[in-house]
């Protein structure tokens, strides 16, 4: 039994370490969040540092035993025309495309806070957009756009708002970037609207009803109180819309492959062209990887804004 | 709990690190970085298929890849036709990846059919996925990339045996077979398939870019020659078609149509992207510029503008929309409007004829599309494929019916009169002998990556694009499609 006693000593001694470890939440923590960190680690950072890699060497698709070639592949998009065609593109598109998604997009959150019949139908339309697959909804767009048989031009026509053919939507480069971001808005809209909604919906009414009482007018009720309530929520979305605005390249391939004249190209859909159709993937990983550095240089500043909002610095 | 305790870690600074370190490898990936390893799609037939027994093509290139490894029958193979053996039996399975034809019936009707009926016969699971032919190129790529897929894979209108040399089987004991059976190709799919002394594709067909013109419209505006032979023709007809509310139209857009047919036209002027060697680019010319003012004349006097704007079935709806009065295009355009039993369409279609490409100054000289298969360096079945291939393309008259024509064959015996579904046709017999017109990417030179990678960055449409449509001068279109040439072929030589 002594010995038993003694056995049990140690035994004792070990568990109630780990679990004393276990309680901690700085190694509790960690481990909850392994396998989402292993996770990123396997399907971003390995894909990121591949691509970084392949951006230094000539790799080609069919050609694994790629060279390091230093800065070439970044050079060669400096010099190359389509590459700074795609990079005021990409500005433009995301710049305009984003305004569009707030204006709007908060419009149509104010119109849907308020009490109206059909109100649920009417939030749950709006998701269609952002709901369907973004190539079926691109090649009914591309439809409507039709050289040929454009029913938006067979309107605008017959209410003789324009003269027949009536736009050239996909052939003239000042309407097919404007189709290419008037797609992007159409589909990228219900996210606003909701994530703004989501936001109004969380400000206590006696805030409002109190800012109403002071003599505050709709400017200032939106202005000095809505925003800095919503301001957190706001920056996500914002953030999150212009990473998927910047990047998306899925509108363009499909309306118009980044022509005409490789006109209409973003960054995304240029890097596809180069790095995947034409198979020289070093090329298309440098083009992808160009605005890297801005972009978390744009992200850490809207975190950083998120975090002085937050401190109210 | 105390300060400085574990909670002195701090949970906000602890979720901070962990969202920062994850935001930065996220935000890379969201940029579209071409990481192939992690996205390629792999095909349900051989998702669990690991890397192959067979020799990648790169590294037998010396010899003619082994037949009989994956015989289940045992049976020795016959000697007759290069090893190749109509009544072998083999095992497992076989994938194929190929374009959806742009004449259903020929897939539907004969080529699946035709594929499940050998995989009994052959004792081989056989599967055939039919894709977009836009989308092969990135099917293929990931499909290589992850060194996993298809065990063939249908190129169309795109190098895949040369793009992808090193991942691709030697088929020379197919093709060297092939000849010994049907005779001489011609000289295209020699351009296309064979790289250095071996095949790493087998040629399947080449689809040819006649002129489709319609008759009605001709006799309307006065045409009395009855057809059009000559780009120039096609300048003076097309103006007056135009004038009569009928414009012509064929795509100037970054399209393969689009592709073609602005080749065929530079080359018919004696202007070329690159000399004999396929090395030295050579666009900047007075035969360049001849071919840019005479698309500048056609496009402003006798095309619709829409064809800045046209994927690769604009000119089809086009013609079957009743306002062209000309498009170059395969026969697929006129084959739909005869299928269409809506009696505008039958009515149209009888209206509709068709041409040899249209000649320029320097020639009668045409770049079609085409499909040449590939087998896949991590193919298990490798000799079932090879004899997949050999017996699909041993019968060629039985697919040349179900593709109605479409499918022009790159075998010299086949392109003989009397042609099957053509010759009696009297509409479609002009088809006959239009071999003799076919050159490939990158001609004069050799189909070369370099070639290719100028034909996916479109180089030669954006710059009759730009001259034609967009005011820019000859001699900076001209300068801006030369400085994009530069690049493709100055990495080709490094």
């Amino acid at each position: 039994m002594a010995l038993a006693q003694e056995l049990q000593i140690p035994i004792a001694r070990t568990r109630r370490p780990l679990r004393h470890h276990l309680e901690r939440e700085s190694v509790l923590g960690y481990l909850l969040i392994a396998p989402a960190v292993l996770y990123i680690l396997a399907l971003v950072a390995y894909p990121f540092f591949l691509a970084l890699w392949f951006s230094l060497s000539n790799a080609t698709v069919g050609r694994p035993d790629a060279e390091f070639v230093g800065l070439d592949n970044f050079k060669w998009a400096i010099e190359s025309d389509v590459f700074k065609t795609a990079l005021k593109n990409t500005f433009i598109f995301t710049i305009v495309g984003e305004l569009a998604k707030a204006v709007f997009g908060t419009i149509l959150a104010l119109l849907l806070v308020r009490e109206f019949r059909g109100r649920r139908l009417a939030r749950g339309l709006i998701l269609v957009p952002w709901a369907i697959p973004i190539a079926i909804g691109s090649i009914a767009w591309k439809w409507m756009f039709d050289s040929t048989y454009s029913v938006i031009n067979w309107v605008l026509v017959h209410a003789h708002l324009v003269a027949a053919p009536g736009p050239n939507w996909l052939g003239e480069i000042q309407w097919a970037m404007t189709s290419i971001i008037l797609v992007n808005v159409w589909r990228g809209l219900p996210f606003t609207a909701i994530i703004v909604l989501a936001g109004l919906t969380s400000i206590p009414q006696e805030i409002l009803d109190a800012a109403k009482v002071d003599g505050a007018g709709p400017w200032r009720r939106w202005n000095d109180v809505m925003v800095p309530v919503m301001a957190p929520v706001l920056f996500i979305a914002m953030l999150f819309s212009v990473v998927f605005t910047f990047t998306d390249m899925t509108v363009v391939y499909l309306l118009t492959k980044g022509g005409p004249g490789n006109l209409t190209h973003v960054l995304a859909s240029f890097a596809f062209q180069t790095g995947i159709l034409s198979a020289a993937l070093g090329r298309g990983a440098a083009i992808s990887l160009f605005l890297f550095p801005v972009m978390l240089g744009g992200a850490l500043w809207l975190l950083n804004l998120l975090k002085r909002q937050e401190l109210g610095v | 709990m105390e300060p400085g305790s574990h909670e002195s870690l701090g949970r906000r600074a602890f979720l901070k690190r962990a969202a920062v370190l994850s935001l930065v490898p996220l935000l890379a990936a969201c940029g579209g970085a071409a990481a192939p390893a992690s996205s390629a799609p792999a095909s349900p037939a051989s998702a669990a298929a690991k890397p192959s027994s067979a020799a990648p093509a790169g590294s037998a290139s010396a010899k003619p890849a082994a037949s009989g490894g994956a015989a289940a029958s045992g049976k020795p193979a016959a000697s007759a036709a290069g090893g190749m053996d109509t009544n072998r039996t083999f095992a497992g399975s076989l994938s194929i990846l190929q374009w959806s034809h742009f004449v259903p019936a020929y897939d539907t009707d004969y080529f699946d059919g035709w594929a499940k009926d050998w995989g009994a016969k052959h004792k081989v699971d056989v599967k055939v996925d039919h894709i977009a032919l836009a989308d092969i190129p990135a099917r293929g790529a990931a499909e290589i990339a992850a060194k996993s897929g298809h065990d063939i894979i249908g190129w169309f209108a795109e190098g895949g045996p040369r793009l992808f040399e090193k991942d691709v089987l030697d088929v020379s004991d197919v093709v060297n077979a092939l000849i010994a059976k049907n005779g001489q190709y011609i000289k295209a799919a020699e351009d296309l398939c064979k790289v250095g002394s071996a095949w790493r594709g087998v040629p399947d067909f080449y689809v040819p870019f006649p002129s489709l013109f319609r008759k009605d419209v001709m006799d309307k505006v006065g045409w009395t020659k009855g057809t059009l032979e000559t780009w120039d023709d096609l300048l003076q007809f097309g103006t007056k078609a135009k004038a009569a509310g009928n414009p012509v139209g064929t795509a100037l857009s970054d399209t393969s149509d689009g592709q073609m047919t602005w080749r065929s036209l530079m080359w018919s002027y004696g202007a070329f992207l690159t000399d004999e060697t396929g090395t030295k680019v050579t666009l900047d010319s007075p035969e360049t510029r001849q071919a840019l003012d005479f698309a500048k004349q056609l496009y402003t006097q006798a095309m619709t503008p829409e064809v800045l704007s046209w994927d690769d079935s604009g000119n089809n709806r086009y013609l079957a929309s009743g306002k062209g009065a000309w498009i170059y295009n395969p026969i697929s355009a006129i084959r739909s409007i005869e299928d269409d039993k809506n009696p505008q369409s039958q009515e149209l279609a009888k209206n509709i004829y068709i041409a040899q490409p249209l000649k320029g100054p320097k020639g009668q000289l045409m770049s079609p599309q085409f499909v040449v298969h590939t087998i896949m360096g991590w193919t298990k079945n490798a000799d079932a494929a090879k004899q997949f291939l050999f017996d699909h393309k041993s019968d060629f008259e039985t697919g040349f019916k179900a593709s109605k024509g479409y499918n022009m064959p790159f075998e010299e015996k086949f392109s003989q009169p009397p042609m099957p579904v053509l010759s009696d046709d009297p509409k479609y017999k002009v088809l006959v002998g239009i071999e003799k017109t076919v050159h490939v990417i990158g001609y004069p030179g050799p189909n070369t990556v370099a070639a290719n990678e100028a034909l996916n960055q479109n180089v030669i449409t954006t710059m009759f694009t730009d001259y034609a449509a967009r005011n820019m001068s000859a001699d900076a279109a001209i300068a801006k499609a030369v400085k994009a040439a530069q690049a493709i072929y100055a990495k080709a030589a490094g």
